[in-house]
Formats: structure tokens, sequence, C-alpha cells
């Protein structure tokens, strides 16, 4: 029984515990400079364990998960985030989101190669994400 | 023999109350249906346009729909007999309280019956949650003014 | 103390039970059982007092009478008012005095029947009690359906009726030679879940000032059966008889209604309770005991717990009672 807890419960603390930041950043047509530096910019922020970010002509979605343990301040994270990149590129138009659904979606798009339905996809997700109810 | 000397001897033969084991119990079972609710706001996430703001209110409903099953099958009872706070604290409890005084009140007629006794037991998480609800938010209000916190 | 010279005879019993009751070892004994908690009608209510009925034409029909034979119709139960056993009286069309001593209500209106058998009133007088799992529990606690948790000393509503045909003296069947109404004891104890702990000083009351104005011993019977302590209240009650330097022996004579009444099924926690459930054990298992003449004197204790809902939601404790009588076999 003690042996069964302890082959569960290892690999848990092992994946929870780590302290790794997975960032991916995809855009086909924006150049790898922008990519580059937007990367860092996520970097820089510990909290964020996950960051993904699409960018897709003027359009940037952020996804970013927090450490749970900071889960409280997801919010806090997410608009400094949001205010920092905007000061930096006032001419994109860009939405950090901590929600779940974005990270979810995003994911699936960072495969995508069709410029044209990924602008459309990040749009939709957009509106999606200022949902109230 | 006066009172004193009774309880005594009550309290001698009266098997003491399993806090450590209920406690285990409602962790356990409690977690169980919370674990299942955030499964069912992945899945909304997942499959329909919900995002973590919104799929809320969607597992909330989906929640209190189940517990109405059980309720009707008569499973829940059987649950919080061996959950105890773990079944009642969840939502799935209000729903319960909810539909199980219904339930009770149909022989009454649907107006003074089903209406009238189905927040008996519910009605007051209603408006303690509700009255609680507003003065915390009025503490931080203050306190946000004041410039200790943020919002 | 009341003694009855005459010694009223109980000419038959009968003992009705529902779905639940079916798992009750006095199963065996019980005269009919119904499939349906609320035995076809429409309330909770109206099935208890369909239950009422059954059990009392069964008695009738035992002694071979009509209602217009029986002088009176002795009973109780616990819903509001009593309506369902006044609903049953409407039926039955007997003269009617609706009794409420909680849970010992089965032995109060057979101390009521005796008495007025012993002055010359009635000839034959149906005396009992009844309870209805779904109707009292909605009452009491919570709706039927809740999820809630127990503790270890709640005790589980029967659904049963009890009753007695009581008459004329015949030696060949069980009298009731005498009785003691019991006074009303409050020890303090104010958790609704907790009947047997209330109860269980009435008892002792009332057993002991029994014993003492009839000069007796504990073994002097062959049983003294209390009806609802259940399995921790009968400890309890043991464990103050002890406190008085009982033996082991005297000890062993005590039993409880409620206690053994759905065997070792710890779904029931501490045992049966209701009105229903010591009427429904005396009137058929202790009878037909008697009958075969197992038990030569018995003591039923018949303990009731006074409250209602508003009662102990206000704070106030449990006031109870027990009324007992001694009911012989030549």
């Amino acid at each position: 029984m003690k042996k069964l807890a302890a082959i569960v419960l290892i690999p848990l603390f092992l994946i929870g515990c780590s302290s790794e930041q997975t960032i991916q950043v995809a855009g086909i047509t924006t150049d790898e400079e922008k990519r580059a530096e937007i990367e860092s910019l996520i970097r820089d922020k510990k909290d964020v364990y996950t960051g993904t970010a699409i960018m897709a002509e003027d359009e940037v979605l952020i996804a970013i998960q927090v450490n749970p343990w900071v889960g409280f301040k997801e919010q806090k994270v997410e608009k400094e985030l949001q205010k920092e990149i905007e000061e930096k590129y006032p001419e994109l138009n860009v939405l950090v989101s901590s929600d779940f659904k974005m990270h979810w979606e995003t994911q699936k798009l960072l495969e995508e190669e069709d410029e044209k339905k990924v602008t459309d996809e990040v749009k939709k997700l957009k509106d999606l994400a200022k949902e109230e109810t | 023999m006066d009172p004193q000397e009774y309880q005594q001897i009550e309290q001698q033969n009266t098997p003491p109350t399993p806090y450590l084991k209920n406690c285990l119990k409602a962790f356990l079972v409690g977690g169980i249906i919370c674990a299942i609710g955030q499964a069912i706001t992945f899945l909304y996430m997942i499959f329909f346009d919900f995002t973590d703001k919104t799929a809320g209110n969607a597992t909330v409903a989906t929640m209190v729909f189940i517990a109405m099953i059980l309720t009707g099958l008569g499973l829940y009872r059987k649950l919080g007999a061996f959950a105890g706070a773990g079944s009642a604290v969840p939502v799935t409890g209000f729903g319960n309280a909810v539909v199980s005084a219904a339930i009770e009140g149909k022989t009454e007629g649907w107006v003074l019956g089903v209406g009238g006794n189905m927040f008996k037991l519910a009605g007051s998480v209603i408006l303690f949650g509700v009255g609680s609800a507003f003065f915390i938010a009025l503490i931080k209000l203050i306190l946000v003014s004041m410039g200790v916190v943020e919002w | 103390m009341i003694l009855f010279p005459s010694k009223p005879s109980i000419v038959a019993c009968s003992a009705v039970a529902g779905p639940v009751e079916s798992k009750s070892v006095f199963y065996s004994y019980f005269d009919s059982v119904s499939e349906d908690e609320r035995w076809g009608q429409k309330t909770n209510e109206q099935g208890h007092s369909k239950m009422i009925q059954e059990a009392c034409d069964i008695v009738m029909k035992k002694a071979d009478l009509k209602n217009l034979d029986v002088d009176f119709f002795l009973s109780g139960d616990l819903v509001n008012q009593m309506t369902p056993t006044n609903f049953a009286a409407r039926e039955l069309a007997i003269s009617f005095i609706g009794l409420f001593s909680a849970c010992a209500t089965s032995v109060s209106s057979v101390i009521i029947a005796s008495l007025l058998t012993e002055v010359g009133a009635s000839r034959f007088a149906i005396a009992g009690a009844a309870s209805q799992h779904n109707a009292i529990e909605r009452q009491f606690r919570y709706p039927l359906d809740y999820g809630a948790q127990k503790p270890a000393t709640a005790q589980w509503t029967v659904t049963a009726a009890g009753y007695a045909l009581i008459g004329k003296h015949d030696p060949k069947l069980p009298s009731v030679v005498a009785a003691t109404v019991g006074k009303v004891v409050d020890y303090g104890e104010v958790s609704p879940f907790h009947m047997g702990g209330a109860m269980a000083p009435a008892a002792y009351d009332t057993i002991t000032s029994h014993l003492k104005k009839r000069h007796q011993k504990i073994t002097d019977y062959d049983l003294i059966m209390t009806g609802d302590l259940g399995k921790i209240g009968l400890k309890i009650l043991k464990a103050m008889f002890a406190q008085t330097d009982a033996t082991q022996e005297e000890l062993e004579v005590f039993r409880d209604a409620g206690a053994e009444y759905y065997g070792e099924d710890e779904a029931f926690q501490s045992g049966a309770s209701g009105a229903g459930c010591s009427a429904s054990v005396y009137f058929s298992y202790i009878e037909q005991q008697m009958k075969t003449g197992r038990y030569k004197r018995v003591l039923l204790v018949a303990t009731g717990a006074l409250l209602s809902p508003m009662s102990f939601q206000q704070g106030e404790t449990i006031p109870c009672t027990a009324h007992a009588i001694e009911i012989t076999m030549e």
C-alpha cells in the first residue's frame, strides 16, 4: 500500500514542483526579433509557468498559466504583462489572458499554418475572453 | 440520582463522535465531488465556447442538476449519511437541501407546498450567504479607499 | 401506582408494519406488513391513518367483533394534533379519546382502557399507538431525502402500529394487574438525536417507583421491556441500575424493543423509535410469548420524549416520561 502510494505520489510531486517555464511564441508573418522580445517579456514573469503567444498581423493573444500557489494573483500578473507589452508595442493589439480556455485554444493554434484562419480564431477568442457571463 | 451523576453515566455509555473519521470521510467525498465539478468545467471549456469565467455558471447548474437526480432517486441521502459535510458543503448539498424540501412539500400542493417549503433549509444559506458577501465587499471597499490593498 | 383487582385481559392483539420493518427481528410476529410506505394513499399522513385502521380492523376480526361492540378507542400518534389517529377514528366510528404521551402512548392508552374496563364502563376497548417513518421524520427532523449525517445515538422512527383489545378478565389470556403512570423527568438532555439518553432517567424513575410500591424485586419479573431507548439508551439504563447495586442476573431481565427491533443492522444506528415501535412489539411478540407461557410476569415500560421541533430550537431541554403496565399470565 505504501509502495503504491509512493509510486503514485512521487511523479505528482515532481511534476507539480518543477519550476521549468514553457514559453512558446508563434507567428508566421511577424519578425523574429519581436517574437524573441515578447518571449523574454513573458519569461521575466517568474510566476508564469506556461505562456503561449499567438501573433497574427497586428493581433496578439497571450495565454498564461500561473503557478497554483499564486493563483489569487493571476489577474494581477495578467494586467502587468498586458501593460508592459502595450507600452513596448503600442501598434499591436494585445490581450493577455490567464484563462484556461485561452491556453487550451492557443496550444492548438501553435500548429496552425493557415494565416487567415489564425487571425480569425484569435479575434474570436478575444471576444470570448471579454464575455462576462 | 442527581442530574450531574446522571450526566456522567450518560457520557460513559455514549460512544464518542468519531470526529477524525468524519473529517476524513468528508474530505474524501467532498474532494471527489469537487474533482467531478472541475472535470465538468474542463469539458465545457474544451468542447464548448466557455472560458474559465463563464464555465462556472454552467458547471454549477450541472452539479445541481446531478444532485437533483440523485436526491430524487434517494441516493444523496445515503451519500450524506456517509460523507456528512463532504456532501453538504459543495453546491450539490445546496441543491439537495432545496430539492428534498420541495419533494416533501409536494403533498401540500404546488404553491403552498412546493413553493413554500422549497427554501425551508436553503433559505438561511441564501440569506447569510448574500449578507456576508455584502459585508465582505464593504470591508474590502473601505480598505481599498484607505489605500491598504488594491482591488 | 394503580392496581386492577379485576385484572382486565388483553383479548386480542394486532401489529401492522411498513416495508422497512420486514427487516425487523419481530417481522414474523406481525399480522400484516405493507409493501407500500403509504398504504396506497396519496400522502404519508393518509397512509399513516390507513395503517391504524388496518390494525384496528385486524384486532376486531381476531376477537370476532364489529365496531359497534367496541366501547372505546384509545390511541395516539406523533403527528401534529394527531390527525392520522383522529382520521382513523372517524372511519372506525367508535367513542374515541386521543392520547399523547409521545412514544409512551402505547402503554398510557392501555392504562386508560384497563381503568375503563375496571370500573365497568367498557366491555371492549381498543388501545394502542402508531407511527409512520416519513410523516414523523419530516415533522421532527429534516426532509426525508436530505443528506445529513446522524450521530451513533440517532434512532430510526418505525412505520408500525400496534393495538390491543382490552376486555374483561379471562384466565387463559395475559392480564393487566397493575400500572404506574410516570412522572415527567428532565435531566437536561438537549440533543434530539440522543433520545435514549433523554428517556433513560424517566424509565428508571418509573421502574423503581413501580417496584417499590409493589414491594417487588427486579427478578420477580421474567422480563422488563422498555419501549424505545435504543441500544445506547438501554446501556445507560442498565448502568443506572448497576449504580444502585443491581446484580448481573437482575440486569439480564432488562430488554428494549427499540434496541432489538432491527437486529444488529448498523444503518439504523442506535435502533428503532416511535410510538409504533413499542406498540408493535408489545402487542405481537410479547403477547404471543406470554400466551405460549414463556413469560409469566412482564413489566412493559414505554418511554416517550415530550418535545416538539420548536421546543428544542428554542433551546428547551427534553422532558421525558415513561408509563408501565404489569402483565401476568396464569
